[in-house]
């Protein structure tokens, strides 16, 4: 015999079921342990035999089984039901709660719901935003009609598991966006004496993440590379595939001698890399020694120069070459730009200058316009972000916009570096003593000895200080009047193994005027002295 | 734009060159020794270092040289040096004495005439095949 809803009629009822599954406690649950209560609670108030959840996989388009009460079998053995196909995947196609109050083999797919003898069912679909997640449904194994009642009732449980499912979701795809971003931009920025290089990346509000993305490295020269780069296409493929290009790139830098040439071989290996996107990307040598900036643009927005006189333009590109990965019958072709110091060098993506309103060359001129107080800003994040508002001038970003600021130091007063003992560091304090030497005027000879000394010293606190673990090395150098002082410290104590030690501080003593070397359990400190000539 | 110092090895005859260009110091001295010394070969009669474009060399660079200055006489090669005369690495080379083990020219014409009178004054040969055991 066939029955209804138990005590359909009474209102009291009605609303005591509706507690049940709006409870405040049920917030505390995770998705999983909402999902599971819900399910139990949806079998009890609807007087149940079962109740299962099936969400749908976009790529296959089927219905698969994930929660089920009272049809455990039908999660173990993974049932899949193709969309719009048996009775779980009409819902699904049809968006709308579906009855069925006799089952038979023409109606239900299911051959678990079959040999468990479910009599009827009544399946609403799990919708977010009209996007359909899947399917719940609940059944009894004696017959039984379901009411518009019982179909509102459900279609709320529904939604309440709709929105748990789509946060556990969102979660899943926030933090392997997070994951991947740390692929693509570079977790810190290294410390590069005589520059200072501030990043921004903004993703746009809707497509969620997208195809920007920057990178900065030392080489082994000492010289710092700069990329910026603009994959077509957003979401978690754009993303890898920046992630591919980046580490790409990386490994082009460092086996040539030039931008050009590492933005070639780039450009070849785009098919092994499996690109069909578009991707510009701009990439770049800073050398304060030779105070340049040699750079390559594949269709990218030039950079802007910011200079001291408060003028800012874009660096002349030449050449016009195209994006990466298209094919071109010329091999990319680099700009020499001179950086004298003091001047800032702004490198972004098009989504900063872009509106779909206006021209790109409309987008530059207002860029242009805002960029002044960036140069050697006090506070660069404050003053990108600032120059970011006034661009945006209240509008959402519609694309992603990355930026990196390189402000190059005014002048060196001096020399205050704190790096790593490591060998790769002596390059970079030679880097910092020719630049700051050079801007003292120093004669060229004289300027060699101090990098002699000051070498000697440096490499003595890497090779002799410390044990395998490594350690720290302070150089710090002024000019008083007319003599410049030097010190290097460092924590260990020079261990006297090696023979060549001894050279180092004949080195030393015989290129400066004095050379003091004091070794105490909290390291060793070599003050050293040179005069310079007429003064 | 990447390497701090770049080699080109040649020979001439039977004269090893090592042209090295950029700077020497404690991060790839070691590298540059070994890929020069495993360059010479038995039937070299010297070896010439082609420094004329080392803009920088600290004492590291100073023992590269001591060392392979050592390994070539145990062979019976010679060993020089091209450097210009006012440069970084000649004045550092001349503050330690340098030139007292190893000679220096300034140009690439007066290294090789060296280079080839060395032939004149090495050792027979068997000799080099024994040691190298």
């Amino acid at each position: 015999m066939q029955s209804t809803s138990p005590q359909i009629a009474d209102p009291a009822e009605q609303l005591r079921r509706l507690l049940r599954v709006a409870d405040v406690a049920l917030a505390h649950l995770s998705p999983e342990d909402l999902l599971d209560e819900l399910l139990i609670r949806v079998r009890e108030i609807l007087d149940a035999d079962t109740a299962a959840v099936l969400l749908l996989n976009k790529q296959t388009g089927e219905l698969v089984a994930t929660a089920a009460k009272g049809l455990e079998e039908e999660v173990e053995q993974g049932v899949r039901i193709p969309l719009g196909k048996g009775f779980a995947g009409r819902v699904a196609a049809e968006r709308k709660p579906v009855v069925i109050g006799r089952v038979d083999h023409r109606n239900v797919l299911n051959p678990i719901l079959r040999e468990k003898g479910v009599s009827s069912l009544i399946g609403v679909p799990l919708l977010v935003r009209g996007e359909v997640l899947g399917v719940l449904h609940v059944g009894t194994l004696a017959p039984r009609t379901f009411t518009d009642a019982d179909a509102e009732l459900l279609q709320l449980v529904a939604e309440r598991v709709a929105l748990g499912l789509h946060v556990r979701l969102y979660e899943q795809e926030r933090r392997m966006t997070e994951t991947l971003q740390r692929t693509f931009l570079p977790e810190s920025l290294p410390e590069v004496p005589g520059l200072r290089l501030t990043a921004k990346y903004l993703p746009a509000t809707d497509p969620g993440i997208g195809g920007d993305w920057y990178d900065v490295f030392v080489l082994p020269s000492g010289a710092v590379a700069l990329a910026m780069g603009d994959v077509s296409g957003h979401g978690l493929r754009a993303a890898a595939l920046m992630g591919r290009i980046r580490n790409a790139l990386r490994a082009c830098a460092l086996e040539v001698e030039n931008p050009s040439e590492a933005v070639d071989r780039l450009d070849r290996l785009m098919e092994l890399l499996d690109v069909t996107d578009i991707v510009t990307l701009l990439f770049g040598i800073v050398d304060t020694e030779l105070s340049e900036f040699r750079f390559v643009s594949a269709g990218h927005v030039p950079p802007l120069l910011i200079k001291p006189d408060g003028q800012s333009s874009f660096a002349d590109d030449d050449w016009g070459n195209p994006p990466l990965g298209i094919g071109h019958l010329h091999p990319f072709r680099e700009n020499i730009v001179p950086l004298e110091a003091g001047t800032s060098l702004l490198l972004y993506t098009d989504g900063l200058v872009e509106r779909r309103d206006e021209s790109l060359s409309e987008g530059l001129e207002r860029l242009r316009g805002v960029s002044a107080p960036m140069r050697l800003s006090p506070n660069p994040a404050e003053a990108i972000e600032s120059a970011i508002r006034s661009l945006l001038d209240g509008r959402e970003p519609a694309d992603d916009i990355a930026l990196l600021l390189v402000d190059l130091e005014a002048e060196s007063t001096g020399i205050d570096l704190r790096i790593a003992a490591d060998p790769a560091a002596l390059v970079t304090v030679r880097r910092a003593f020719r630049r700051w030497l050079s801007d003292l005027g120093v004669p060229r000879r004289v300027s060699d000895d101090v990098i002699t000394a000051v070498g000697e010293a440096s490499a003595n606190a890497v090779e002799h200080a410390y044990g395998p673990m490594g350690g720290w090395l302070h150089v710090l150098a002024s000019c008083e009047v007319d003599t410049i002082q030097v010190t290097v410290c460092d924590g260990g104590r020079w261990r006297r193994r090696q023979s060549g030690r001894g050279r180092g501080s004949t080195l030393m003593r015989s290129v400066m005027d004095s050379v003091e070397i004091e070794t105490s359990d909290a390291g060793t400190t070599v003050t050293m002295q040179r005069r310079l000539p007429g003064r | 734009m990447s390497e701090l110092a770049s080699l080109s090895l040649e020979r001439y005859r039977s004269i090893a060159v090592a042209v090295v260009s950029g700077e020497i110091d404690l991060s790839n001295a070691d590298e540059l020794r070994n890929r020069i010394a495993r360059w010479v070969i038995n039937d070299d009669v010297a070896l010439i270092l082609d420094f004329t474009d080392i803009s920088y060399t600290d004492s590291a660079g100073i023992n590269l040289l001591f060392d392979l200055s050592a390994r070539l006489r145990e062979h019976g090669q010679g060993l020089c040096v091209i450097l210009p005369a006012d440069s970084q690495p000649r004045r550092t080379f001349a503050i330690v004495g340098v030139e007292e083990r190893v000679p220096i020219f300034e140009t690439a014409a007066d290294a090789e005439a060296w280079a080839g009178g060395a032939t004149t004054s090495r050792p027979p040969r068997e000799g080099d095949v024994a040691r190298e055991g």
